[in-house]
């Protein structure tokens, strides 16, 4: 392979298409941590929820032989695991973050040993028959050449995202629900003092973020790739948590970001195969929020002294 | 329960249907014991300004909460348009025509003005779409028929501060508010937003809108009042005409106490005096306003001097500019003869400063650890408590069981965390720790607000111990008995100035003092300034 | 009537506080719980519940190289406990532990693999390499945090990923890879960077001692002496430090410092004792273990070595019960989340201890 090919690679329609494909549970990451954090809850086991409702896709859909039933299945554990942070977190009074924590670890284990108690590996599900969720080729636009390539023939669930992210953009811009909610995060003391209901607000972010991380792992096992593995979700919840860390409220700007990200995710499938250093380029999402923290912090501190 | 008898003479007769809203024997007891308000009547007619004053921490706050269903009374009714109502949150309060403007802006920075009157109660299109140009509308329409002159499209980060109250103003008008409560507004005005809130206030009140108006500034009040309710110790001093009262009377009122320690007897005479605390024009200036203005003053050995006036006059950002727990601005202060301006705040309390902070449960304690830890956190380097790195954790309990005893602590056991004590106990262990560093100058600041009597006569009569033996110390205080009682002179702040200067125990007099710390009369520059400093 | 007196005069002679008696309480409690729920989980998948039950409880103890799995299971975990329980007792969440156990790794192995002789020299240089950076990573993050009050669990979220990718470059390119071995792995230790077994029979090395020294070493500095003294008060109220006259700055500049060493010290001596080369490809997980350890202690150093010993005892007991079942090792992971979720929950119970404290109240207020 040449050098010539390794700057084209980046120009094919096939990039993009793969930009698309790596991009969808980065965006569900993305959306997981932003609905946590746009109440002022925060959901730091984006990560694990999206491990378990990996494994529940697989398991769910093996039990009941059909994929709807076991993205059902998928949806609801995520569901459940974001009330839990919500249960802990807001009744019961426990630190968000260790709740979070507590929950990532105990997926990453959990889900071998259901793993183990269905397939007798600890390593993937490959041997159990589970479904997968269809492609979906779109009419007319499938046929146009380019652009057809690139949007067409992706999984069900790509499309369902993709409405999904309209479906949120329009709660938060042009309904007084997004209003609300977001004005429980930004001044809760103001939402209460003109008669928000913040808890219940509370509870519904929690659970959209349940919901997007459990369709983000549904996807990795019901389309991305048809069988569990031992932390297959590899980082994607946490590059979401720094996505929601540098877009902060900014919906548009989440969206932007995490797509730059998913740039960077294809480009590092590239760098894999010309055995370059993809380490490095992996970490590129996370030095950006780093260093936009420490310099809003230094600003912030700058400004404070000069008052 | 014993009240003075132009209290009772003057509690008016209610009509009924005169009156929104009507409050009957209020109690407030708080979980943790504090009597916050006691036996409230008031009762409110319906298009009046009526003000409420009394001095910080004389229950206005609480019963507005009360009022706006944000506190639940402990006992007494309230009647609203005679009717009983009981209300369980704010929203209730809200429904049923109520509107607060709190003293702390509930307002988001990056929404509109448009989006801030409307949230919560935002019009709608097709029953879940927020219909944005009905909100701009109907909020313009609202802001122009006040006067208020916003534009609604703006965000609230580009406002000024009296623009943001507009905001909360237009909050209430938004949802009909038949009643605006308004906490301390022109606390945070300039002169001229003042002028033009009072012009709008007179406004509502022809519109029929009953205005609450919290204060302390009492010129505001008697101007802008028909009615005026004062309040002292969480307890009404009853409702007077605005006209009717004089500014005098209503300082009186506000300030007079029933209770009068006496501590002369114990204050000895102390042979050698020089300066142990010197301050030189010290000013401060935070976000453009002028906190303090070239303040100068002179504590010496075997005196208590006293800084008396209201809250938020600048008395405890100048105790934090001295004790270096706030960057000065300008100025210098001196320890004994020794500059100690850019000291930090270990090498401060090194040469001989010691402070009792305002907030105890802020600044004087660490809430979560022991009374042990508390007790020796001014003095734990001090040499016969240590070995090397070590602490000698006998010789650390001995120490702090000493002072728990000559303090008494009132405690079973030293390594009990100290939020579990009293509020009187924690100052206690607060004063224990700054009178052990045996301080040549010791600044106290509201040394007794808000604990039992006991626990403050003897905190006073420590501090007396303290002056006897030839330290100097500063006592700030808002109240003014304690002052009187306690110092051996007395200056008044107010608004960042010393206003006045009183130099002979035996002529203090709380009503003179009152009108000082109230800013109706003032000491000229020529007379205070020179007289006061002494340096 | 007459045991509840005894030991309320025990309380009395040992100064017990109330709030100590409430959290032992609230722990038996929650452990109770956690093994009910394992239980249950246990009578579903397997054929022998009680029995395999049983066996988790009791197989540690009945051959000495279980027990001492036990032991090397619990160092690594109680050495990050330990690490992280001095921040949380700063009251700054650093969770920079977990990456740095990667990347302290890394440097470690680097050393090891080097030719440079025998004696304790070697391995020494390995550990002082790691506690080096250690100290220098995480003094950077609480130099961010004293001066600018840098989010500092966001930065330490993100430095953890970051570190990976670093660390992962290095093995992979700097020449410590081994080209030959099948996986990614780093070449083999040399034998003079080991650290020699202590307890015949075991694993168990010299990473024990250090542990109970460091154990004892960080009771000593927090609770008898001054530095300590100043860093505690700090950590409950940094404002309250500063009135007091602390250098709030320093104490947390000391804290990063010491706890960014202990992190290299767990570390490297976890890979100098058990492994033959360096082979994570991931963050190991050990120093999440090590904060849940820290929460479940309540940042005591002691507690945190019995809350290790605990859960390792259980991974233990769990791993021979998986020998002969289908019961794999990895069912202790729900203990472990239950007992941190309601440890940690400020509320569970609390009802109950209110009721208690009203009545006293009352009887204070009449006594």
């Amino acid at each position: 392979m040449s050098w010539a090919d390794f700057v084209n690679s980046f120009f094919s329609a096939n990039f993009l298409y793969v930009v698309i494909r790596v991009s969808v549970p980065l965006l569900l990451a993305s959306l997981s941590a932003y609905m946590a954090s746009l109440t002022g809850v925060g959901n730091i086991a984006v990560e694990g929820i999206m491990l378990m409702s990996c494994l529940m896709a697989v398991l769910g859909s093996y039990w009941t032989q059909s994929a709807a039933l076991g993205l059902l299945i998928a949806l609801a554990t995520g569901i459940g695991m974001a009330l839990m942070i919500y249960m802990f977190s807001m009744s019961l009074g426990a630190q968000p973050l260790l709740v979070g924590i507590a929950l990532n670890t105990f997926a990453s284990s959990f889900t071998v040993f259901l793993l183990y108690q269905f397939t007798n590996s600890k390593g993937s599900s490959g041997t159990l028959p589970s479904k997968v969720l269809p492609t979906v080729d779109i009419p007319l636009i499938k046929d146009i050449p380019f652009l057809g390539e690139i949007v067409s023939g992706h999984y069900l669930l790509t499309y369902v995202t993709v409405i999904l992210l309209i479906l949120f953009y329009i709660m938060l811009y042009k309904t007084p629900m997004g209003m609300q909610m977001k004005a429980c995060g930004l001044n809760e003391q103001a939402a209460r003092s003109v008669g928000i209901n913040v808890t219940k607000m509370k509870l519904l972010s929690m659970l959209f973020s349940g919901l997007t991380a459990a369709i983000g792992g549904a996807y990795m096992t019901m389309g991305y790739a048809s069988i569990f593995s031992k932390d297959m979700v590899a980082g994607r919840g946490w590059i979401g948590i720094a996505a929601q860390g540098i877009a902060g409220i900014n919906y548009v700007a989440l969206l932007v970001v995490t797509m730059i990200f998913s740039v960077f995710q294809a480009i590092t499938n590239v760098f894999l195969l010309y055995d370059l250093p993809s380490e490095l380029i992996n970490t590129i999402p996370y030095v950006g929020v780093l260093l936009g923290v420490i310099f809003y912090s230094v600003a912030a501190t700058k400004k404070h002294r000069q008052v | 329960m014993h009240f003075p008898p132009e209290y009772k003479q003057r509690k008016e007769r209610r009509l009924l249907g005169d009156y929104i809203l009507e409050l009957n024997q209020i109690d407030k007891v708080y979980g943790n014991g504090v009597v916050a308000n006691r036996d409230i009547n008031i009762s409110f007619r319906k298009g009046e300004i009526h003000s409420i004053v009394g001095e910080n921490g004389a229950g206005k706050s609480t019963l507005m909460k009360i009022i706006f269903g944000i506190e639940q009374p402990s006992s007494g009714t309230m009647k609203y348009k005679g009717r009983e109502v009981r209300f369980s949150g704010s929203q209730e309060a809200i429904n049923a025509g109520i509107g607060m403007v709190h003293q702390h802006f509930m307002l988001i920075p990056s929404y509109t003005v448009a989006d801030s009157i409307i949230l919560g109660n935002e019009p709608r299109k097709m029953k879940i779409f927020t219909d944005y140009k009905t909100a701009v509308k109907r909020t313009q329409e609202l802001s122009d028929q006040y006067q208020f002159d916003i534009d609604v499209t703006k965000k609230i980060s580009e406002l000024s501060v009296g623009e943001k109250q507009k905001v909360e103003i237009l909050k209430t008008l938004y949802r009909n508010a038949e009643i605006i409560i308004l906490d301390e507004p022109t606390s945070v005005l300039t002169p001229q937003e003042t002028e033009l809130l009072f012009q709008q206030l007179t406004h509502f009140k022809e519109t029929g809108h009953t205005i609450l108006f919290i204060s302390h500034k009492l010129n505001e009040v008697k101007r802008i009042s028909d009615r005026v309710t004062i309040m002292r110790n969480g307890v009404d001093k009853g409702t007077y005409d605005a006209d009717k009262i004089s500014l005098d009377e209503m300082a009186r009122l506000i300030v007079g106490r029933e209770v009068v320690e006496d501590y002369s007897h114990l204050r000895k005479e102390v042979s050698e005096k020089k300066n142990i605390l010197e301050v030189k024009d010290i000013s401060l200036e935070q976000n453009g306003v002028q906190i303090l203005d070239k303040v100068s003053f002179a504590v010496k050995s075997g005196e208590i001097l006293g800084i008396a006036g209201v809250q938020g006059n600048g008395q405890s950002e100048l105790v934090r500019c001295i004790t270096g727990l706030i960057d000065y601005g300008t100025g210098t202060t001196a320890v004994d003869g020794k500059d100690i301006t850019y000291l930090n705040i270990y090498d401060k309390r090194k040469s001989g400063l010691a402070y009792i902070p305002e907030d105890r449960m802020e600044d004087g304690t660490a809430g979560a650890a022991s009374i042990t830890d508390n007790m020796i956190s001014t003095f734990y380097e001090r040499e016969d408590l240590n070995k090397g790195p070590f602490l000698l954790l006998n010789n650390v309990q001995n120490e702090v069981e000493m002072l728990i005893d000559k303090f008494s602590v009132k405690t079973k056991n030293a390594k009990q965390r100290i939020d579990s004590l009293s509020g009187g106990n924690i100052q206690k262990v607060v004063v224990a720790r700054e009178y052990r560093t045996e301080p040549k100058c010791l600044i106290a600041e509201q040394p007794v607000h808000g604990i039992d009597i006991g626990s403050a006569e003897f905190i006073h009569t420590q501090l007396i111990e303290l002056r006897n033996q030839g330290a100097g110390i500063l006592l700030v205080s808002a109240d003014i008995n304690e002052v009187i009682n306690l110092c051996d002179r007395i200056l008044v702040m107010y608004e960042g100035k010393i206003a006045g200067c009183f130099d002979d125990p035996s002529k203090f007099d709380e009503k003179e003092l009152g009108l000082y710390m109230l800013g109706v009369k003032k000491q000229e520059e020529e007379q205070g300034g020179v007289h006061c400093e002494q340096v | 009537m007459c045991i509840v007196s005894r030991f309320k005069a025990l309380k009395e002679q040992l100064s017990i506080t109330n709030e100590f008696v409430f959290k032992i309480v609230k722990i038996l409690i929650s452990i109770l719980i956690a093994l009910g729920i394992t239980f249950i989980v246990l009578a579903l998948v397997s054929d022998h519940p009680l029995e395999n039950f049983i066996t988790i409880l009791t197989a540690p103890v009945k051959k000495l190289r279980y027990f001492g799995n036990v032991i090397e299971m619990m160092i690594p975990v109680a050495f990050a406990g330990l690490s992280a329980a001095l921040l949380f007792k700063m009251g700054v969440f650093n969770l920079f532990v977990e990456g740095l156990y990667y990347i302290c790794g890394v440097a470690c192995a680097a050393v090891a693999i080097q030719q440079i002789g025998g004696g304790a020299l070697h391995p020494l240089l390995c550990i002082l390499a790691a506690c080096l950076l250690g100290s220098v990573l995480m003094g950077g993050t609480g130099f961010l945090k004293a001066k600018y009050n840098t989010n500092e669990v966001v930065s330490t979220l993100m430095l953890n990923s970051i570190v990976l990718g670093v660390g992962l470059f290095c093995l992979k390119r700097t020449g410590l890879q081994d080209e030959e071995f099948a996986a990614i792995a780093s070449k083999v230790f040399q034998d003079s960077a080991k650290l020699n077994v202590i307890f015949g029979g075991t694993r168990i090395t010299i990473s024990f001692i250090f542990l109970i020294l460091t154990a004892i070493f960080v009771y000593v500095l927090m609770y008898r002496t001054k530095l300590g003294y100043s860093i505690r008060i700090t950590g409950i109220n940094s404002k309250f430090a500063h009135y007091s006259g602390i250098n709030v700055f320093a104490m947390y500049m000391i804290v990063h410092l010491i706890s960014g060493c202990i992190a290299g010290l767990g570390v490297s001596t976890e890979l100098l004792s058990l492994y033959d080369r360096f082979q994570w490809t991931n963050l190991p997980g050990l120093g999440w273990d090590g904060i849940l350890m820290a929460t479940l202690a309540d940042n005591h150093p002691v507690g945190i070595l019995i809350a290790s010993f605990g859960i390792a005892y259980l991974k233990k007991g769990a791993e021979v019960v998986s020998l002969t079942t289908n019961v794999p090792v990895e069912i202790i992971s729900i203990v472990q989340a239950i007992l941190v979720l309601l440890v940690s929950s400020q509320r569970f119970l609390v009802r109950f201890r209110e009721k208690k404290l009203l009545k006293e109240g009352m009887k204070h207020e009449l006594g």
